[in-house]
């Protein structure tokens, strides 16, 4: 083969890294070799020929790309390795429909993103009614029709929750979760308004955000559709305690704009029944949730001037961040954490206990980062919000400890999964070893605007100039979701 | 396991549904009716059949042969002539819900030119 035609293949084998895995493992090595013959054939009709055949195969690999992406995203992807099987017998091809492209019903898109219109409605309603109060002095008004709403909201979840009971718990049951779980956590939200600072059973506001950590990686664990679902209302619900802070009117419009983009991103996601492309639309949802809000609190608020933030872009970045940031944790950490999980299962004997380690340290960071949170500020009601001088030194130790065993596990289970080949490419193995080993420094730069005594080890970005920490934390949100809709292994792992 | 299997699909009414093809898939589906056929050879048939105006790109040809083997149109075979190395070959083949439909789009396009050359006889 002459020397242009090979250099064209190598180019042409680069080339199809744009397709998705799936992919380039049912059809790679074949375009390859097709592609190799039709340029040695062209060559034969000179240069020119070969430069037209080769312009007409990049627009094709491209577009051809391109399409595969949607169509992978879209789950109408043929995994060939999985589903293609060649029968003996009959010589005939038989392609797996079932787990392939299931999208969900219409209804099952629009139970999921009721809940949320619904709370869109519930938000506005309560706003408008304290703006008519104020107008006509009327007093209650606001309470009255407030709990007469919420009482109909509960019985309507327990109806829902009850339907979901009897359809086997199907995806879209998950948007309402969050609020059944509010339902459920009410005593303790009122207990966290009455009790003083110095109260130790303040130490029980740990088991809020503890709670939703363990719900998410528990549900990541059998069905990775529910922890989207489960997450979304999250985002429009902390933002909107902010909302307090805005003219009734902008706190009307950005509700409704929140709550609706939360609902149609919840139908998307039921209707195509894709986690993959859920994960990547909840971020998108974030973001834009997350921007508005952050424009609206640093130009539209009605705080008075001295304690208003100043109207630059710097500050919209400054809100923006840190909150963007512990809502892409929410998501990514858990499966993040189950990725890991299987990569520790197939690295021989010393995966699992390297992943043990991680695990455990992961849980004492994230207790500590909260347990500085909630037992020295009382924000409960925002998971990120202050982490001022604690004064409680088991916290900086615990986070310190912590860190160490995620950095320990993390090296265990890099060497060995290493050793034992369990990924092609070393790259991957490291990437993925290496992205959910930031995680704890994610949890440090939450805090990046914040004085105070933080864990030497898990801190570091803290110090570093603010563009510079933001840059590598929204990378690492990037990196974290690309790695967490990868698909890693042949054969997906079984949901346990 | 719930498998669809081309061959075992039937009914009139779902093969009208997937007419009319392009020119692209039906000149695919053509090259593989005498016999199954390989890439690189499919890619010559196109380009023949359509009389040089249909050049088809690796990636164009390689899209079109998955969603035909995912809709069932075709299947992937071994081949019994192996390469040197000693390993098979995949040929795809047209199944039998495949050949129904090419022949559906054929008698299609037969009756449009009757009818076409009715009109210009009349004329």
């Amino acid at each position: 083969m002459p020397t242009t035609t090979r250099l064209a293949r190598h180019i042409y084998a680069l080339c199809l890294g744009l397709y998705p895995s799936s992919f380039r493992e049912a059809f790679a090595d074949e375009m390859q070799v097709v592609f190799a013959k039709a340029a040695f054939e062209t060559q034969r009709r000179g240069i020119l020929a070969l430069l037209g055949m080769i312009w007409r195969e990049i627009c094709g690999l491209l577009v051809g790309a391109v399409s595969e992406h949607w169509q992978a995203l879209s789950r109408k992807e043929l995994m060939m390795d999985e589903t293609l099987e060649i029968d003996a017998g009959s010589g005939t091809a038989q392609l797996e429909m079932g787990s392939r492209y299931d999208p969900g019903t219409w209804r099952a898109a629009l139970m999921a993103g009721l809940p949320h219109f619904l709370m869109g409605c519930f938000f506005a309603t309560l706003s408008i009614v304290t703006a008519y109060e104020f107008a006509t002095s009327r007093e209650n008004l606001t309470n009255i029709i407030g709990i007469t709403l919420a009482v109909i909201f509960a019985v309507l979840i327990g109806v829902v929750l009850l339907i979901g009971k009897r359809a086997s718990w199907p995806s879209w049951v998950a948007s309402w979760y969050p609020y059944a779980g509010i339902l459920v956590m009410l005593p303790l939200l009122w207990l966290s308004q009455h009790l003083d600072q110095s109260d130790p059973l303040r130490y029980v506001m740990l088991v809020l955000p503890m709670t939703l950590a363990l719900v998410m990686y528990l549900v990541a664990r059998r069905n990775r559709l529910k922890v989207v679902l489960i997450a979304l209302p999250v985002v429009t619900l902390l933002w909107g305690v902010f909302l307090e802070f805005f003219t009734p009117e902008v706190d009307v419009i950005l509700g409704l704009w929140g709550w609706s983009l939360t609902a149609v991103v919840a139908v998307a996601i039921v209707r195509l029944d894709n986690w993959r492309l859920g994960v990547w639309l909840f971020l998108a949802l974030s973001l834009l949730i997350s921007l508005t809000s952050a424009v609206a609190f640093v130009y539209w608020n009605n705080i008075p001037a001295e304690h208003a933030p100043d109207r630059t872009i710097y500050e919209v970045v400054r809100f923006l961040v840190p909150q963007f940031l512990s809502f892409s944790i929410l998501v990514l950490g858990p499966l993040l954490v189950w990725t890991l999980g299987e990569l520790g299962q197939r690295s021989g004997p010393m995966g699992t206990p390297a992943f043990q380690l991680i695990f455990l340290g992961l849980l004492v960071v994230m207790v500590c980062f909260l347990g500085a949170v909630f037992l020295r500020d009382g924000s409960n009601y925002v998971l990120v919000y202050r982490f001022r001088d604690t004064g409680l030194s088991w916290l900086v130790t615990g986070a310190t400890l912590g860190g160490i065993a995620v950095v320990f596990g993390s090296l265990m289970l890099g060497i060995t999964a290493v050793i034992n080949k369990v990924l092609s490419s070393r790259t991957t193995t490291i990437l993925l070893v290496a992205v959910p080993l930031m995680l704890p420094l994610v949890f440090s730069i939450v805090y990046n605007n914040i004085s105070g005594k933080a864990s030497w080890l898990l801190a570091p970005l803290r110090d570093f100039p603010f563009v510079i920490s933001t840059t590598i934390m929204l990378g690492w949100v990037l990196l974290g979701a690309w790695l967490v809709t990868r698909r890693f292994w042949k054969v997906e792992p079984r949901i346990r | 396991m719930k498998y669809l299997r081309g061959d075992e699909l039937s009914g009139g009414r779902e093969i009208l549904e997937e007419l009319p093809l392009t020119e692209t898939t039906f000149f695919i589906l053509l090259s593989l009716s005498p016999n199954p056929k390989h890439g690189y050879a499919m890619m010559k048939d196109v380009e023949q059949l359509s009389e040089g105006r249909i050049r088809l790109s690796t990636g164009t040809l390689y899209g079109a042969i998955k969603r035909l083997l995912e809709d069932g149109w075709i299947k992937r075979v071994e081949d019994h002539n192996t390469q040197e190395d000693g390993r098979g070959r995949k040929v795809y083949a047209l199944t039998r819900y495949g050949r129904r439909i090419l022949n559906a789009e054929f008698d299609r396009l037969k009756d449009l030119v009757a009818a076409a050359r009715q009109v210009y006889a009349e004329g």
